[in-house]
This record gives C-alpha cells, sequence and structure tokens, in this order.
C-alpha cells in the first residue's frame, strides 16, 4: 500500500467521449468540471470509465488541454495564462468554437465557458447583423414587419 | 452530439446565447446581437433595455451625433434632470425620472413615474400608465413640504427645512427611510436648501443667515453615519448651483492653467429662496452692481437680472463677487451657458418674446463651446424650447408653436472618459404633446395646487410608454431643427441690420 500523498494527488480517471475514445487524466485535472466532479461523488467504482455522453473525442482532448494547463496552479503568472488562453482559443476554427462552447456548457467549466463566450463576443463586436449572419452562418428569420418592429426600438443602434 | 452535424449558431441553448451577448460591451453591440435572428433576439431581448430618459448608468453608447464630430463610444455617467414646465414658461417644476428599481432586467417596459417637486415643496408621484395614469402625495409627519429631492444610491431622496432626508420607496411612493437627524442650521430665513450627490457621496447645500446684508454665507454638510458633518473645504471643486440642480466641477477641468478659483460655490441671485419662493432681499443688495457691460453683448440676451450670478469663497464669510469679475470668466463662461439664465426663478420668469430668437442662436453656441470643455461634472442644464421666433410680437401668432405643454429636460452631462472621446453635452429637449394644454392655458394655475395636480395627470395621459422612442425622435428632430432655425435667425438678424 503506497498510499503517499503523491499518488493520492495523481488519482487517474478515465473520460470516454460520446464516440468511445478513452482518456486517463489526474482526477485534479477531471475535477474543474463540476459535471464531472459531481459524477464522481456518485460513482463507486472509481476506475470504471466516466461517460461524457455528449462530448467527441476530439473536442474532449481539447477541454483536457485546457483543464491541464488550468489545474498545475503556480506554474504560470496570471498573464502568462491569460495569454495562453488566448492563444488557445484563438487556435480553434469557428466549428470547434462551437462544440468547445456545448462542452463547457455541459461539463461546467467555469473558464473555459467564459474564455470561449468572450471568443465569440469579441466576434461579434462592431459588425453589423449581417455581418454577424455571414460570420456564423445564420439566416435571417425575420420577417420584414419583425424587422421594421427592431429598428424602431433603437433607431440609434441603426443609424449608420 | 454528432460531429457530421453542421454548427448551428442560432441553436445554441438560450443560456449561452445570453452568455454571449452579456459580454457585448455596448449598448449598440446589444442591438446588433438581438437583430441577428429570432433565437438570437429572444435570448437576449432582457439585456437590451430600451434608451430611457433615465438608464442605467453608466451608458456606453456608440452612434453618430452631428455636432460632435466622432462616433464615440461616449458613456453617460451621470443623471439628467429634468424640468417640467408649461408652455407658457410660468411654471418650473424639478422632475425626476423614476424606474422602479426592482424591476430593472425585466423583458417588458419598466414601470415608470415621474417626481414632480413643486417649487413651494410639495412631491407628487406620477405613475406613467397610460390612460391609467395618476398622481400621488408625498408627505411625512403632518408637514409635506421638501426642499429638494435627489437620486442617490439607486434610491430616491428628498430632504426638508430641518436637514431630514427621506426615502422615498417606489410601490408605495411613501417615506420609508429617514436618515439625519434634524439640526440647527442657523438660517432663520428659511433658505431652500440643496441636495447634491456627487462620488456616491449625499451632500447638503445651506444658505445661512448671515447678520451683515453685504456678507454671504454658505455651509456645505456631508452626510456620514447618518449625519450631517459640515465640510470645512470643497477642495479642488467648484459647485454650481442652478435652480434645479447642484453639481460639483474641478477646478482644474474648468481651466486648464488653474485660473478658476477652487473651493467655491458658484450660484444665481435668487437662487435660494427664502420659504421656498420668496425673492431674497440681500440677494437684490449683492447683485446691484450687475453691469450689462460686463456680459458684452448685452442686447442679445434676455434681461439682465437673469446673469446675476456671485461667486463665493467657500468658508470666507466676506469673499462675496460677482461671477464676471472672475479672471477665467469669460474664457469658461463666455457665452453664457444657459442654465444660468433659462432656469429663471419663478419670481423673474417672464421671457422677453423679443429676444426669445437670439437665445435659440446662443445656445446653439452654448453647446458648443460645452463640447470644448473639458468639465468633467458640470452640465450646463439647458431647458430647450419651441420658442416665437425674433420678429413675432408678444401676443401674437405664436400660439400654434406653443399650443403644447413641454417637459424640458436639462441637459444630460457626459463625461469625457477617455482622452480620446471627445466630450459632448447634447441638449436634449423634449416636446411632449398634450391635447390639454388650451384648457390648461385658460385656467390660471401657477399657485394652484389642484391644478397642479390635474396639469400633471393630464401631460401624463397623453404620453404613454412610447416615451423613449418619442424622445429619440424629438431628439433628432431637434438637431436637424437647430441646424436650420440658426441660419434663419442669421438671415433674420441680417436683414433687420439692412433695414436700420
Amino acid at each position: 500500500m503506497a498510499s503517499t500523498s503523491t499518488s493520492t494527488l495523481s488519482r487517474k480517471l478515465i473520460l470516454k467521449s460520446s464516440d468511445g475514445e478513452k482518456f486517463e487524466v489526474d482526477e485534479n485535472v477531471a475535477m474543474q468540471s463540476q459535471t464531472i466532479k459531481h459524477m464522481i461523488e456518485d460513482l463507486d467504482d472509481i476506475n470504471s470509465p466516466i461517460p461524457v455522453s455528449i462530448v467527441t473525442g476530439t473536442i474532449l482532448s481539447k477541454v483536457i488541454e485546457y483543464c491541464k494547463k488550468h489545474a498545475t496552479e503556480d506554474s504560470d503568472s496570471d498573464e502568462q495564462l491569460k495569454q495562453w488562453d488566448k492563444e488557445y482559443a484563438n487556435n480553434m476554427d469557428l466549428n470547434t468554437l462551437y462544440y468547445l462552447l456545448l462542452a463547457a456548457n455541459y461539463m461546467e467549466i467555469k473558464g473555459l465557458l467564459e474564455l470561449i463566450t468572450q471568443c465569440v463576443a469579441d466576434m461579434i463586436k462592431g459588425k453589423s447583423p449581417e455581418e454577424i449572419r455571414a460570420h456564423f452562418n445564420i439566416k435571417n428569420d425575420f420577417t420584414p414587419q419583425e424587422e421594421a418592429n427592431i429598428r424602431n426600438e433603437n433607431p440609434w443602434a441603426f443609424e449608420n | 452530439m454528432n460531429i457530421y452535424r453542421r454548427p448551428s449558431w442560432s441553436d445554441l441553448p438560450p443560456e449561452l446565447l445570453q452568455l454571449i451577448a452579456s459580454r457585448l460591451e455596448t449598448h449598440e453591440d446589444v442591438c446588433q446581437f438581438c437583430y441577428v435572428c429570432n433565437m438570437w433576439r429572444q435570448s437576449a431581448a432582457n439585456l437590451l433595455t430600451p434608451l430611457r430618459l433615465h438608464s442605467k448608468l453608466p451608458y456606453k453608447f456608440a452612434v453618430n451625433i452631428p455636432f460632435i464630430h466622432s462616433n464615440g463610444p461616449f458613456i453617460i455617467v451621470s443623471s439628467a434632470v429634468y424640468i417640467l414646465r408649461r408652455n407658457t414658461d410660468e411654471g418650473h417644476w424639478k422632475v425626476i425620472y423614476w424606474t422602479n428599481p426592482n424591476v430593472e432586467s425585466d423583458s417588458s417596459p419598466a414601470e415608470q413615474s415621474l417626481l414632480v417637486l413643486h417649487r413651494r415643496g410639495y412631491l407628487r408621484c406620477v405613475r406613467l400608465l397610460g390612460a391609467n395614469s395618476y398622481c400621488e402625495t408625498i408627505s411625512y409627519d403632518r408637514r409635506n413640504q421638501f426642499c429638494d429631492v435627489v437620486e442617490w444610491k439607486g434610491g430616491v431622496w428628498a430632504v426638508s427645512h430641518t436637514g431630514r432626508v427621506y426615502g422615498i420607496e417606489y410601490k408605495t411612493a411613501t417615506v420609508t427611510t429617514v436618515l439625519a437627524a434634524s439640526s440647527n442650521f442657523n438660517d432663520s430665513n428659511e433658505r431652500r436648501k440643496r441636495l447634491v450627490e456627487s462620488d456616491r457621496e449625499l451632500y447638503l447645500v445651506v444658505r445661512v443667515h448671515s447678520p451683515s446684508k453685504r456678507r454671504v454665507k454658505f455651509e456645505v454638510y456631508v452626510l456620514r453615519c447618518d449625519v450631517w458633518e459640515k465640510v470645512t473645504s470643497l477642495g479642488d471643486r467648484v459647485l454650481f448651483v442652478s435652480f434645479d440642480s447642484c453639481f460639483f466641477a474641478k477646478a482644474s477641468d474648468l481651466h486648464p492653467s488653474g485660473a478658476f478659483s477652487k473651493n467655491c460655490i458658484v450660484f444665481p441671485k435668487h437662487g435660494f429662496p427664502v420659504t421656498y419662493i420668496n425673492p431674497s432681499p440681500q440677494d437684490e443688495y449683492l447683485f446691484r452692481y450687475q453691469r450689462p457691460d460686463s456680459w458684452g453683448l448685452h442686447y442679445s440676451l434676455p434681461r439682465l437680472e437673469y446673469f446675476a450670478i456671485g461667486i463665493y469663497n467657500y468658508g470666507d464669510s466676506c469673499n462675496f463677487k460677482l461671477l464676471s469679475s472672475e479672471t477665467a470668466f469669460s474664457a469658461v463662461f463666455w457665452p453664457p451657458p444657459p442654465w444660468v439664465w433659462k432656469n429663471v426663478p419663478p419670481t423673474s420668469c417672464r421671457d422677453d418674446a423679443k429676444t426669445n430668437g437670439v437665445k435659440a442662436l446662443e445656445e446653439k453656441k452654448a453647446k458648443k463651446r460645452e463640447g470644448e470643455e473639458k468639465d468633467n461634472e458640470s452640465a450646463f442644464p439647458v431647458t430647450k424650447k419651441s420658442r416665437t421666433p425674433e420678429y413675432v410680437q408678444p401676443g401674437g401668432s405664436e400660439d400654434e408653436v406653443e399650443g403644447r405643454n413641454i417637459v424640458s429636460i436639462v441637459s444630460a452631462p457626459f463625461e469625457e472618459v477617455d482622452k480620446s472621446y471627445k466630450l459632448l453635452n447634447p441638449l436634449m429637449a423634449y416636446y411632449a404633446n398634450n391635447h390639454a394644454c388650451g384648457k390648461l392655458k385658460e385656467a390660471s394655475l401657477e399657485d394652484d395646487l389642484a391644478a397642479f395636480n390635474k396639469f400633471c395627470l393630464q401631460l401624463v395621459q397623453d404620453k404613454s410608454r412610447d416615451d423613449t422612442k418619442k424622445v429619440l425622435e424629438m431628439i433628432r428632430e431637434n438637431d436637424f431643427h437647430m441646424v436650420n432655425s440658426e441660419s434663419q435667425e442669421e438671415e433674420a438678424k441680417k436683414n433687420k441690420l439692412d433695414r436700420s
């Protein structure tokens, strides 16, 4: 029984993605997800894989990358961490961002959720509705009447 | 999650869309967000509070304002003072635009009310509910007169003659909190006291009795631990007192080289009426030296007495002088900001109709000037009015223009936030059409409380919650109108000159 403190810290968990891919991660990495934290509490057998049912392997690996970075405390200054976050988010294409957003929401990882929503918000800033639609490939589903109503609500926003 | 399914940004869970929208910084961006598609709109609609007369501050926006020459973004950091006035200019009531503080982010239109302070000190709450609007009286103890009313710490507070501060609750329109025990302020004349909110502190301005009629004395108090604590120095600040509102400005902001006196109070003649409405004999004496020459082009401005502004060095009981003798006066106050002469006291509030056209022109100039000045807190309140042109005889055909009741908004002070943002002080005027105005005009209700109540009611019955829209339209129309009227007036002036 080599129950030293290091061994308890590095307790491993296995996360299983929706497409069956398995990831072995340190407990403190996985525990950044509130969802997983709650799952572990209810789990009898810690060694059985924990299903992350709506997240694919590709996305889960990205999530784990984020969690790993943020699990190793004190190794980086806040500024370095911010810089890392920025690069991390900037390297994602729009589709990945979309699924990361859903994953962060499902897994309840606060930091990641903040990072991704901010990243998306930054894409929206300063754009006209048409530009936003084009960027996110969204269809304009307003009726002409609805559109007129919206304009009336806030004429200042549409002046230019 | 099916990886082969294309991501659909419009079908994101509403809570995520809202999270994204809440990270947008400007009102404008949120508007654009809501305009993308139905789903996005529904998710973020509750973030999209309409631009109300009084919005939650600081209120950031970016928009093109014709006379500012910059698209912003701008940030409104201070609240505005509203003045309620009848079309004849005879009435003059301070108004606080009051929204229900408890339903701020509700997607339904916020509840709105007006708090109207009669110059005799009666306070009325007007509930803006379209046809069901009604008016309530706010009273305390057996007396029900208040000296001043301000917004502070998210609530509305009124002060009585004794210096007690009464918190007024929105739902019931009753006094629920009482702060500051009554104090003896050594003002046997019972001059009207003023409240000023600055940096989240509440100040009380008292003009105390002075034995010599040559001397002026003010005392400024700050509310600390429920007690009025005397302020020994205003520091770098200048306290401006106009007829409806007071505000602090930094002397260094008024004039960069520091030529403007600090630690002083600037106040108008009769700015502190005795027992609510009576002109002060002392002021008649103090301001007697006011000469037209000191204001340069006096002939183009309204009656002389309107510009009687004094400056008092705080803490020094005999240091009173006319503002016009201040070194930096012409740099800071020329042309005289309209708050100096527009919000005239009730005792001398009749405008000379002949000067009105010119006044509008002066307003325009003053407006430009305010844009150039870097006065952080100074709100030069302006009531812009639909007035008779210069060449119309008094009592002539101006009724068409004046056939409405006017709610004038006294300027919203805008603060310069960053050096790259230009300071602006757009003057907002809001003409509320009131069908009942004909009747009101006939009734002489200058001092008639019953009629005053009725007036408040009639005013609100014609307006509903569409207020916001109207205001925006009015502001835009007015900007247009200003440009046109200026050239017209200049032409009219020129014609006149040619003739003479």
